[in-house]
This record gives structure tokens, C-alpha cells and sequence, in this order.
């Protein structure tokens, strides 16, 4: 069983500063550019949660411990809290039978990162018309 | 390597959050307005919590609703569950749960109801006129926007915005505005 959901990046068109304030609008697009999560379910008894990053060569293996603690916390913080805490709601909402463990790949479309590395061994000039 | 500032911790953590909750079945599939909400304030609050302050929130905003006019809702909001998120390394006590549910309404939420008066955010859906597209430059860099928007804010509060340059900005802003970029049944308090 393998869930994905995906999200768009933005581009803040016209509002700067001012969206800092409730009374003032910012006019904001999402991209093209999305970051893709797929979710398949595992059978370890320990509710393992595995996150793969595909595009870093990267794998972190974390815990989820009923009552709501995430083993090996701390550096990679914007993946942790949201592993930690819809991992909680979940326990709260559904209980802790409803848990188990699961692996996780993290993907970005190419938008998000700077391409100007290799567009410049492609081609002669950085560019391209 | 470089990113291009398109947001991609507000994209991740949306992303991360749906795919969570609809996993595990808190969610549907083809989610619900209140569905959608739930994974907007629970979003909010984990990139706000990872970025170590409360932002505007456009970007969690666009990542969950799209392209839009965006009112951010109030700091007070998530300033309380904040405070003591901030204080719990790798742990969600009960306590913490609690004051998370209450903050982001999850059981009202969960129960298909929409309450406005404390997320007091507002987005009115929005698309480009035929004919435009947008084109965004890769200048292999970012820029510091901590610091830029510390350096306004610190001009804001010496002077005052006397010159009323925020209400002029605003004022232009709106002009650039057609009203049949938005689409109709939007919600909006504007």
C-alpha cells in the first residue's frame, strides 16, 4: 500500500514586507516546481520510519515510541517535526493500534534546486534562448 | 548546492503532512475543505516550529490552496503552543498534544467544521490572465531574507512609515489586480 501527495513551491508576486502585516495582502503563485512524498507501509514490529532522500544519497532511520517520541531527533528538523507530530495526532485520533511502521521517500522536482552547474557544462553560454 | 528561494521547506512539510495523515487514514484521499484546513494549520505550525518563528505563512499557504491573495492570520494564533513546542526536543507530551489540538481545532476539524474566527487567515483563489506566464531567473543564490526583513522592520519602527510608503505599495498592489483573475466562490474577508 503506498500513499503520495505532492506540493508546489511559490513565487510571492506583490506584497513583500507588507504580507508581514494581517491588513495587507500578498499576491502569491504556486509553481510548476512540487515536492513529491511517497509512503509505503513495512512490517517491522518496532514502528520504524525510514526517510529517504533519494536525490542526497541520503537514508535516516527514525522511531516513533507511543505516547509521542521520535528517536534520532535533531538534525534534520523540518522532516522530524512533522514526522513527530502527525505521528502523535495520529496515535491521539486513531490509537496506537493504527500505527506502523513505514518508509518514507522525499523527492524535489528540479526547480527548487540551482541548475546553473550543469546548464554551464551543457552549453557555451549560461543563456539559453 | 543552491536553492532558487521557490520555498521548498513550506513545500516539503506540506507535502510530508498530507501524505502522513492520509496514510494513516486521518484523512481522505480526495480531501475535504476542513480536511485541507487540518493539514494547512498542522503544516503552519511544523515549519514555523522547524523555521524557529512565526512567518507570514504565504508559503504553507500557496503549497496547500495554491496561487493566491493571502491576508496572514494573526501571530497570537501559534504563539502559545510555539513557546512550548520549543522547549520539547523529539517529544510531543500529552500536555503539548492537547494544547496543539486545541490551537489548530483538530477534533472541529476532523468533525467537517470550518471555524474562521481563530485562523483568521484569508486567500482568495487567483490565476494569471491568458496569455501570461511567469518566468522566474536562477541566480544560484538566495537572498538573506531574514535579514532584509529585519532591516524594513527596523526602518519601519524608527520612521514611523510617516512617508505612508506601506499604504502607497498597497494601493499599487491592488491596481494590479484584475478581477477576473480570481475566481468567484473563494473564500475571502476582503
Amino acid at each position: 500500500m503506498q500513499t503520495r501527495a505532492n506540493a508546489p513551491g511559490k513565487v510571492l508576486i506583490t506584497g513583500g514586507y507588507l504580507v508581514l502585516e494581517q491588513q495587507y495582502a500578498g499576491l502569491v503563485l504556486s509553481s510548476t516546481a512540487r515536492f513529491h512524498t511517497s509512503i509505503t507501509a513495512q512490517q517491522d514490529a518496532p514502528i520504524c520510519i525510514c526517510v529517504e532522500s533519494p536525490q542526497y544519497h541520503n537514508l535516516n532511520k527514525y522511531e516513533y515510541q507511543q505516547g509521542g517520541k521520535l528517536t534520532n531527533y535533531g538534525k534534520h528538523l523540518y522532516v522530524e517535526n512533522v514526522l513527530l507530530f502527525c505521528m502523535t495526532l495520529v496515535e491521539q485520533v486513531k490509537g496506537a493500534t493504527a500505527l506502523h511502521a513505514v518508509h518514507i521517500k522525499i523527492e524535489a522536482d528540479n526547480d527548487f534546486y540551482s541548475q546553473r552547474e550543469n546548464v554551464s557544462k551543457i552549453y557555451i553560454c549560461n543563456v539559453v534562448f | 548546492m543552491n536553492k532558487t528561494g521557490l520555498g521548498s521547506s513550506a513545500a516539503l512539510t506540506t507535502s510530508l503532512v498530507a501524505a502522513l495523515l492520509v496514510h494513516f487514514q486521518v484523512i481522505q484521499q480526495v480531501v475535504t475543505d476542513a480536511q485541507k484546513e487540518l493539514v494547512h494549520r498542522i503544516a503552519q505550525f511544523c515549519h514555523c516550529l522547524s523555521q524557529g518563528k512565526i512567518g507570514s505563512g504565504f508559503d504553507v499557504c500557496a503549497a496547500v490552496y495554491g496561487s493566491c491573495k493571502y491576508h496572514r492570520f494573526n501571530t497570537s494564533v501559534l504563539k502559545s503552543v510555539l513557546d512550548m513546542a520549543m522547549q520539547s526536543n523529539g517529544t510531543c507530551s500529552n500536555e503539548l498534544y492537547v494544547e496543539l489540538s486545541k490551537t489548530c481545532q483538530i477534533p472541529m476539524l476532523l468533525a467537517e467544521q470550518v471555524d474562521h474566527s481563530v485562523w483568521d487567515h484569508s486567500y482568495k483563489l487567483f490565476k494569471l490572465p491568458p496569455g501570461f506566464q511567469l518566468f522566474v531567473a536562477d541566480v544560484d543564490q538566495g537572498s538573506n531574507t531574514p535579514s532584509l526583513v529585519s532591516n524594513v522592520l527596523k526602518w519601519k519602527a524608527q520612521n514611523g512609515d510617516s512617508g505612508k510608503k506601506f499604504l502607497r505599495f498597497t494601493h499599487s498592489n491592488s491596481i494590479l489586480e484584475l478581477d477576473r483573475c480570481f475566481e468567484p466562490a473563494s473564500r475571502s474577508s476582503i
